[in-house]
């Protein structure tokens, strides 16, 4: 059976090639799928599928024919391909790409399929399937977590809702936002503040344009929408009950707090609560604390500015610019006061320095407490800043980095990034011991030397590719951290 | 009818060579001392030129007027002043010379060793960024030949190892490539005459020349030794020179003599090879480094490479074999001329590149097999506002649209939004790095230009941006406003005609001897 389902596969496939290729000549790329499209649009960027329209026509014709076969042949060979063996990937050197952007490539690629599944599938038995539900599952998608809103059944639109649906181009906006219900008589929309996951309002929200019809279904659980976790924040921690609301309207329907704003441009909605223990501070926490927090980071600023045991000026420099950016030029009506506040905070903070009275476990405790784990890197940033305004790393300034990213809970990998970007960027690292050259790479304690010589030959080609850079001094630099690597690499004889 | 010509532009050494009636490379001789392989210095002073070895002869008197080692400032954007005697990044000098002209010297040098030259293939280290690729372009320009292709120096010698008669090469092979200035280390499949690369892993500033400093600092030390004074030798072109001498009698034998002159007299000094072998062991470390990072890339290790074949005069130290064995599990493939299989697989490859009808029945028959498919170097790519994931800021960051190790010829489209309502421009940056880098510190921006867009259109407006190589190994970028269909292609030449003529002029001023 399957041989012969193979052969009417390859024979398909023949005629489906022969036909791109008398086409090939059409410059002007085309995306077939109209609701990727449309989804395209909100999103920052993606791998685009190019295809020949003239394709279409031909398509239309053995349509009837074809889309049976494909169920068919899907449903048979699903299972296999699931198991498929493919080569790994060497995912080490792809480290420093944004995940963001490795995840919107995966989403727009599992849309894709997810949506020709979909469009194939247009002709099922309708009779099987109930009507449309919706739940979330937790995902790895490569290196980042996603809640994936996952749909399963008939769309269910009605006749009249065809009919509407045709003079807007057989499309109808689905769109999803994120509440917390925890507190059933106080229902808080989620904030959005990346895009494309936020709405005009900057509530948590995505949205894409699909083509509907009579019969339109999910015959199985398929991604519909998807959220990176570390933006679903709800307003406070602990155990939250999370709301997810799908809303399939018309194209130009019009959302307030979440909700839509003309009930005639609604076709129907759908919502899915899960529990979801949230353990860093919600948003709303986020806010009473913002204030707390900042000067908790600017005296954490300031114990690096004076890890030489003299203030750096230049340190307290990028300080001050940090608390400008940070707090004085977010509210405009307290500057004044908000100036007094930090001007006495830096005063007393390098009095409690000098008197050895601060106690960095005690404010890094506090921030790990009160703050996002964005809002840590956003503190290693500033720290990153104080530690290279001077165009020289400090072995002092160097050990206190990175004992702040341990302390912080920081990938380490991550901030070793971050750090590479700031000893680019500076005149001198200070080698005034061998020890020294060992923190500059973050060599902790408990490793061995045959960890030390990989860490080693990673730093070597981080940096050996920045000997090429048109930087003069990021590539002088990287020139003398690729002699540095060399040189203890002998050292550990690797 | 003209030949089919391959050139090896060296750091230390070049070479020309040209297909025979039989289709086999043959490397021409300098028509003055019959001498296969030509120093690449250049010695220059008013309107008179020098190139080669002769030019050599006057490191003692006149180093400031002699030039080495071109090639590593290639990527630069600085010119050669004879007054100072070095590299320096004042463009506005008067009588000063370009890396792409002083290499154009080079070049018409080799011309001069045949007839009929005006199509060539000329070689480059495998990592050599794109602005370095354009000026050795340049070069060529002025110099007034046309370069079919630039082909990597790893990949020309795997070319010409593939295709020796008496060599057995085959199944998977490391190309270990130490010259006089770089170093590469190549991964590729060879099958019968068919060779696929599949990753190549580099260092610009290691090479044979970096082996001379640390003779040239031995020598220091040990004068120091003698008689308690400090000499500078180390930046001293004569002494370079001589450095590599005891350099290449330290391949042969245990121990070198030299005399140095110094404020306290001449001394003579010995160098053993051991010494010599221990003052280069941060070099060793990064070829160690460089090889286990090109094996990682390309899913290898050890067991599953075949064979190492050497490539370049600085495989001859007897540390190298000792190293490649000890790493390898096996020693390296010897018996080819390691200075020679650069030139003759650039020969080889023009005559896969030039049109057929201009070769003869012999040499089509001695290519028809030769096959060579090569992959991207490095990772293209362009600037886009992305949000951070650790920080959830939006920032402006390297996206990488053709990754690195990617099959050639290769034509990868990705689509990008406008981010501003109404907004009529674009930003049009094509990025080129090692690694896959979104630091946009991190990546080298090869050309940016601003796209026009259509006015008054909402945000979020799909721009495709698609990246090709062609057979060629040439660049084409296009950037595609979607909605309203304009393309935009860049061109990636960044010199223009004019400037080309101006440094032509500026040559042909000064005569070669």
């Amino acid at each position: 059976m399957k041989l012969l389902i193979s052969f009417l596969l390859s024979i398909f496939i023949l005629f489906s090639n022969l036909s791109a290729s008398e086409n090939t000549q059409k410059l002007t790329p085309k995306i077939n799928n109209e609701q990727l499209q449309e989804l395209i649009k909100k999103l920052p960027r993606e791998n685009s599928v190019t295809q020949n329209t003239s394709n279409e026509d031909w398509f239309k014709k053995l349509r009837p024919f074809i889309v049976p076969l494909l169920i068919v042949l899907y449903l048979i060979f699903r299972s296999d391909s699931k198991t498929e063996d493919r080569p790994k990937k060497n995912t080490n050197t792809r480290s420093t790409r944004s995940r963001t952007e490795e995840f919107v490539k995966k989403h727009n690629e599992d849309h894709k399929i997810a949506d020709k599944v979909y469009e194939d599938e247009w002709n099922y038995d309708q009779q099987e399937l109930n009507s449309l539900q919706i739940k979330i599952e937790k995902q790895q998608v490569e290196s980042l977590k996603v809640f994936d809103v996952m749909a399963f059944g008939m769309l269910g639109f009605t006749k009249d809702q065809i009919d509407q649906a045709k003079l807007e181009k057989e499309e109808a906006k689905f769109t999803c936002y994120v509440f917390d219900v925890t507190d059933k008589d106080n229902e808080i929309p989620l904030q959005g503040l990346t895009d494309p996951y936020k709405d005009d309002s900057f509530l948590l929200s995505s949205n894409r344009n699909m083509k509907v019809g009579i019969g339109f279904a999910y015959n199985e659980w398929t991604p519909m929408f998807r959220f990176p976790v570390h933006l679903v924040v709800p307003p406070y921690r602990g155990k939250r009950k999370i709301k997810f609301i799908v809303s399939a309207t018309k194209i130009n329907a019009k959302f307030e707090n979440g909700l839509i704003k003309k009930k005639k441009d609604l076709y129907f909605d759908l919502e899915t609560i899960f529990e979801l223990n949230f353990e860093e501070p919600g948003y709303l926490e986020a806010k009473e604390y913002d204030s707390e927090l900042n000067e908790k980071i600017v005296q954490l600023g300031m114990a690096l500015a004076y890890s030489e045991k003299k203030i750096n000026t230049t340190g307290i420099e990028a300080i001050k610019n940090w608390i400008n950016f940070e707090v004085l030029y977010k509210d405009f009506s307290s500057i004044t006061d908000q100036k007094v506040k930090y001007s006495f905070l830096l005063k007393n903070t390098h009095q409690m320095l000098k008197d050895n009275k601060l106690s960095l476990s005690e404010i890094v405790k506090e921030i790990n407490f009160k703050s996002s784990i964005s809002k840590r890197y956003d503190a290693m940033n500033l720290l990153l800043n104080i530690a290279g305004s001077d165009d020289r790393l400090s072995k002092e300034e160097d050990k206190l980095l990175n004992n702040i990213a341990r302390a912080l809970e920081l990938d380490l990998n991550r901030f070793q990034e971050m750090k590479t970007s700031t000893i680019a960027n500076i005149e001198t690292i200070d080698q005034s011991d061998e020890d020294n050259e060992e923190t500059i790479f973050n060599f902790s304690k408990d490793m061995t030397d045959a960890d030390k010589c990989k860490k080693l030959r990673e730093e070597y080609t981080r940096w050996n590719r920045q000997t090429n850079n048109s930087n003069e001094k990021i590539r002088n630099q990287a020139r003398k951290m690729v002699e540095l690597t060399a040189n203890l690499r002998k050292k550990y004889n690797c | 009818m003209s030949k089919v010509i391959g050139i090896d532009l060296g750091t230390t050494f070049s070479a020309i060579a040209s297909l025979d009636d039989l289709g086999n490379p043959e490397v021409l001789a300098s028509i003055e001392d019959n001498r296969k392989i030509t120093a690449s210095a250049v010695y220059l002073k008013d309107n008179e030129v020098i190139v080669g070895d002769k030019a050599l002869n006057y490191l003692k008197d006149q180093s400031k007027n002699v030039i080495l080692q071109t090639k590593r400032e290639m990527e630069n954007d600085v010119v050669y002043s004879t007054e100072e005697g070095k590299w320096v990044n004042d463009k506005n000098l008067v009588d000063a010379y370009t890396p792409a002209q002083v290499s154009a010297l080079i070049l018409k040098k080799l011309k001069e060793y045949t007839n009929d030259v005006k199509k060539v293939v000329i070689t480059v280290p495998a990592m050599f960024a794109e602005k370095a690729r354009q000026a050795t372009l340049d070069a060529a320009k002025i110099a007034d030949l046309e370069v079919i292709e630039l082909i990597n120096e790893p990949t020309a010698a795997v070319l010409h190892y593939a295709s020796l008669p008496g060599v057995e090469v085959g199944g998977r092979v490391m190309i270990f490539d130490l010259g006089g200035g770089t170093f590469d280390v190549t991964f590729a499949e060879v099958k019968n005459k068919k060779v696929d690369v599949m990753t190549s892993r580099g260092d610009k500033y290691l090479g044979g020349r970096d082996f001379d400093k640390e003779i040239t600092k031995l020598m220091k030390k040990k004068y120091f030794d003698v008689h308690n004074v400090e000499i500078d030798i180390e930046n001293n072109k004569e002494y370079i020179h001589k450095a590599e001498e005891v350099k290449k009698i330290l391949s042969v034998k245990d121990k070198a003599n030299i005399e140095i002159n110094g404020p306290k007299g001449s001394q003579k000094i010995e160098i053993t090879q051991e010494e010599f072998e221990e003052s280069i062991q941060t070099y060793i470390e990064k070829i160690k480094m460089l090889i286990e990072e090109a094996m990682e890339a390309s899913g290898m290790n050890p067991s599953r490479i075949n064979q190492t074949l050497l490539v370049g005069g600085s495989t001859r130290m007897p540390i190298i074999t000792k190293v490649l064995t000890q790493m390898m599990g096996k020693p390296p493939v010897k018996g080819v001329n390691v200075d020679e299989a650069v030139v003759c697989g650039a020969a080889i490859y023009a005559g896969l590149k030039t049109e057929k009808e201009t070769l003869s029945d012999q040499q089509q028959e001695a290519l028809k097999e030769v096959n060579l498919t090569d992959v991207c170097n490095f990772y293209m790519g362009t600037l886009a506002v992305i949000n951070d994931h650790h920080t959830g800021r939006r920032v402006v960051a390297n996206t990488i649209i053709i990754e690195r190790d990617t099959k050639l010829p290769v034509s990868v489209t990705k689509r990008y939004t406008t981010i501003h309502e109404g907004q009529e421009e674009l930003e049009c940056n094509v990025t080129q790095s090692e690694g896959p880098e979104d630091n946009k510190e991190f990546v080298n921006i090869i050309h940016e230009e601003m796209l026009k867009l259509p006015k008054g259109r909402p945000a979020n407006q799909p721009i495709d941006i698609t990246y090709s190589y062609d057979e060629s190994g040439k660049m084409h970028c296009m950037f595609t406003d979607v909605e309203s269909g304009n393309s935009h292609e860049i061109e990636l030449t960044p010199e223009t005609t004019a400037t080309i003529d101006d440094a032509k002029k500026q040559i042909e001023k000064i005569s070669i001897e």
